[in-house]
């Protein structure tokens, strides 16, 4: 395994090279934009997040405050105001004012490489893997600015490693994943979902299947984290990169896709 | 969920001719929100580039970023 430290932007139409960050990781959270962007809880082991907290002026990145602990999962509307919910350790919230972390509320559940979108004050997490139970999960909970609730469960089989993206509470999507048997154990079988379901605030539905990827079941998971936009921003849109399937029971393939989804 | 709603401050929608001076005819959204209901996704492919796992991502299509993650 090769871990970048370097960026990738995309204008629409074709990719090119960013800045470097302060070593080569495994990312997930970051929010803000492409020339204002905040990342947090890199990883530059196998598995374990960092607190770690970087800056994105569009040409550079620079070391910023550390988080309070270090944990998964997070979301943001600027690179100056960002929630780190849930994940690992414990349920505990940590928030960005752009200068530095602070602890904050505690989610109902303890979720996992699920998906998130929204702001420090309406949020949503969905599944995949519940840590305080130790298996796969569907739970969904959203934020209202004080307090986190349960919410209705994803329609999805359990599917872990799946992107989503959204405008928060009331409205989020999320595609694709692995379906694991087991907590952390061999997926057998291997199914990438191809499915999209959406979250319109009080159910959710089947959304357009993303384009066939190939392999046992035309799914992708563990892509790049799908992007999305600010509700009402007017130029809604999110895109997913790259990816992995399964071409046979216990091979995957890793694949370099670009989809935008548009609505 | 508009079609579900019959009156405005006990103003039946059908009674209802323009809001502020403008007839519905030329009122396509209420901050933001169009009337249109939604009507799905829709996917296109937009290239390749190298293949990444756990990278983290944000932005919008048209100025979209991505950094680290592996292969």
């Amino acid at each position: 395994m090769a871990r970048f430290s370097t960026s990738r932007e995309y204008n629409g139409s074709s990719w090119g090279a960013g800045g470097s960050l302060g070593a080569a990781s495994s990312c997930k959270p970051m929010t803000g934009t492409q020339t204002d962007a905040l990342l947090f809880g890199r990883s530059t082991d196998t598995a374990s997040p960092s607190v770690t907290t970087e800056k994105y002026n569009g040409t550079t990145w620079s070391a910023s405050e550390d988080m309070v602990n270090a944990k998964r999962g997070g979301t943001g509307q600027s690179a100056a105001a960002a929630i780190f919910c849930c994940g690992d350790s414990d349920a505990t919230n940590q928030l960005w004012d752009n200068v530095s972390w602070t602890t904050s509320v505690e989610c109902t559940y303890n979720l996992l490489d699920g998906s998130e979108s929204g702001t420090t004050t309406d949020a949503i997490v969905v599944g995949m893997y519940d840590v305080g139970a130790s298996s796969e999960s569907g739970k969904c909970q959203t934020l209202d600015g004080t307090t986190w609730s349960g919410s209705t469960d994803v329609t999805l089989p359990a599917a872990r490693y799946g992107s989503g993206w959204g405008s928060g509470s009331t409205e989020h999507w999320h595609y694709g994943g692995i379906n694991y048997n087991s907590s952390y154990g061999s997926p057998t079988p291997h199914t990438c979902f191809r499915t999209c379901v959406r979250w319109d605030g009080s159910s959710w539905a089947t959304d357009t299947d993303a384009p066939d990827a190939g392999g046992t079941s035309g799914g992708l998971y563990n892509g790049s984290y799908a992007g999305g936009t600010v509700a009402n921003s007017g130029t809604q849109g999110a895109i997913y990169h790259a990816g992995w399937n399964y071409t046979a029971a216990d091979t995957h393939a890793k694949q370099t896709y670009t989809w935008e989804a548009t609505w | 969920m508009a079609n579900e709603i019959e009156k405005v401050n006990s103003i039946a929608l059908t009674s209802i001719e323009s809001v502020n001076d403008k007839t519905d005819a030329n009122i396509q959204a209420f901050n933001g929100l169009e009337f249109a209901g939604y009507g799905g996704l829709t996917w296109a492919t937009g290239g390749t580039d190298t293949h990444r796992s756990s990278a983290a991502t944000t932005g919008t299509i048209a100025a979209f970023l991505m950094t680290g993650g592996y292969t």
